[in-house]
């Protein structure tokens, strides 16, 4: 069961790794969408810094977004997703692995980005030590739901117009809480709270949206 | 029916229950168009079986 | 006959869409009926007996339609929800039907609560929106009722669209207490005026009386609705039967 489980993983990694547009590209979008926002507002370091939270997490929601559909489509469309609930293996569990890899090649890398863009953005140490946690807390969450809306939508023609509509309203929550978080570390207030309710939201994903997503995909697959 | 005016209040409150009544009467009228619609294509498609 | 021979057979009527069709044509007249005097007593206790608001004048009269529609676009999300689960599990037609009937419905009502919170905040705060918690959480339902109408849409086999969306009915169903908890979190934290005053158990006997009816009254006309859209969405699934077909003559 784990050999399907970290085979999947390997996969994913070496494709992602060969197709390496799959890595970059959302990374380029993250990068050149926050630096519009300094060009559109002039440098203005104090409104900077109090917006920079807000700009880094709705792109990254919008990042994250673009790149779900290198989650499923390729699966999909070669049958390898068909192949996939075949095996003895649960479905649920199976799919858990093609996330985790999903976030090693996107959210990942967002994170580790972010630091630069923090400078960009005159964010302090402090903050931006807290703004990667909020991003480790939640890339993740985002991930999953994302995987939801991915798999109800993988097979429509206009399934990308619709995604955006069905998870940005699910996503909100994530994007709720980790700026909250970071507004009250601005502050100089603890982060305490909204932490544990963005891992909170964490868990509650990774035991229900596998099941969620495997059922979707097998509506898909129809 | 002067207890029916409002004073400053009038065009918030009449714009209000204007559009519930809107919404409500929409709800009815669009389903009871479609299933007449519904009824004369299966009522052609019956004489066009015969 | 024991039990669970009358249990299954309970179930087989129940689920079968013309037993469906006959019964609740025989209650329409009286649901809708019975919603319309209700609704008529509502707005008579709103607009007429109700006295006017110590703080608030005239205006907050409007509370009388936004409170109800608003409750009712939540209530409609839950049945949504729970008949897209039992026709998920159990494959029940008629469930799948009145889920996906239930969708514009809820639409509605999740509009009106957001049109009326909007109109009444003009005379109270000069402002045409306010992101108040009921607001803010009210916008991301109609958000979650949109999504579900356009992926049944957007998929053929109406089968096929009805297990999707009731997947996805599902997600909504468990996110709302988390977007609802997390929006009131983020008001509370960014203050501001608030629409869900009247929601303070404090209220006035006199003006708890109209608000209740209208509640009353709302669900009654939800019934009746979705009776309607049933009942023609009904006929064009099993339009290929015999009995629909027969119908069709009569009519």
């Amino acid at each position: 069961m784990f050999n399907a489980w970290s085979q999947i993983i390997k996969r994913d990694l070496l494709i992602a790794f060969r197709r390496r547009s799959e890595i970059i590209h959302p990374l380029i979008f993250f990068v050149m969408v926050i630096s519009l926002f300094p060009l559109a507002i002039g440098d203005d370091k104090v409104l900077l810094q109090k917006i920079a939270p807000a700009i880094i997490w709705v792109t990254a929601l919008l990042a994250t977004m673009l790149s779900l559909d290198n989650l499923f489509r390729s699966d999909f469309e070669d049958g390898s997703l068909e192949q996939m609930t075949l095996l003895k293996v649960p479905l649920s569990f199976l799919v858990t692995a093609k996330i985790t890899a999903h976030w090693l090649i996107t959210g990942l890398p967002l994170i580790l980005i972010t630091p630069l863009l923090a400078v960009l953005l005159y964010l302090s140490a402090e903050t931006t030590g807290m703004l990667l946690l909020t991003l480790l807390l939640g890339t993740p969450t985002l991930s999953l739901i994302g995987a939801v809306g991915i798999a109800l939508t993988v097979a429509l023609r206009q399934g990308g117009v619709i995604l955006s509509l069905l998870i940005l309203p699910l996503y909100i929550p994530v994007l709720i809480f980790a700026t909250l978080a970071l507004q009250n570390t601005v502050q100089g207030f603890s982060a305490e709270a909204q932490l544990a309710m963005m891992l909170a939201i964490l868990i509650l994903a990774i035991t229900l949206a596998p099941f969620a997503i495997a059922a979707a995909l097998k509506v898909s697959l129809n | 029916m002067e207890f029916l005016d409002f004073g400053k209040y009038n065009f918030y409150i009449w714009a209000s229950y204007g559009l519930t009544f809107l919404v409500l009467i929409l709800n009815v009228v669009f389903p009871v168009m479609a299933k007449k619609k519904q009824l004369h294509r299966i009522k052609r498609q019956n004489y066009l079986n015969q | 006959m024991n039990i669970t021979q009358s249990i299954t057979r309970l179930y087989h009527q129940f689920a079968s869409p013309p037993y469906f069709y006959r019964i609740s044509g025989l209650w329409l007249p009286y649901i809708m009926g019975l919603f319309i005097l209700l609704f008529a007593a509502g707005l008579y206790g709103g607009l007429v007996t109700a006295p006017t608001d110590y703080e608030q004048g005239e205006a907050y009269r409007i509370i009388f339609v936004h409170v109800p529609a608003a409750w009712m676009s939540l209530f409609i999300y839950m049945v949504m929800a729970i008949s897209g689960a039992i026709g998920l599990i159990w494959r029940m037609k008629l469930a799948e039907i009145v889920m996906i009937c239930s969708a514009p419905i809820g639409a509605s009502f999740t509009f009106l609560a957001l049109a009326t919170g909007s109109i009444w905040g003009k005379p109270m705060w000069n402002t045409w929106w306010v992101w108040d918690a009921r607001l803010t959480s009210e916008l991301l339902l109609l958000f979650l009722y949109l999504g579900v109408m356009a992926l049944y849409n957007a998929i053929e086999d109406k089968r096929t669209a009805a297990r999707a969306v009731a997947i996805l009915a599902i997600v909504g169903v468990v996110n709302i207490p988390v977007i609802h908890y997390s929006v009131e979190w983020w008001n509370t934290l960014h203050q501001g005026p608030t629409v869900t005053k009247f929601d303070k158990p404090s209220i006035h006997l006199s003006m708890l009386i109209p608000l209740l009816i209208m509640a009353v009254a709302f669900k009654l006309f939800y019934i009746g609705n979705l009776f309607m859209r049933v009942r023609t969405e009904i006929l064009v699934r099993e339009q290929k039967s015999k009995w629909v077909k027969e119908l069709a003559e009569e009519s």
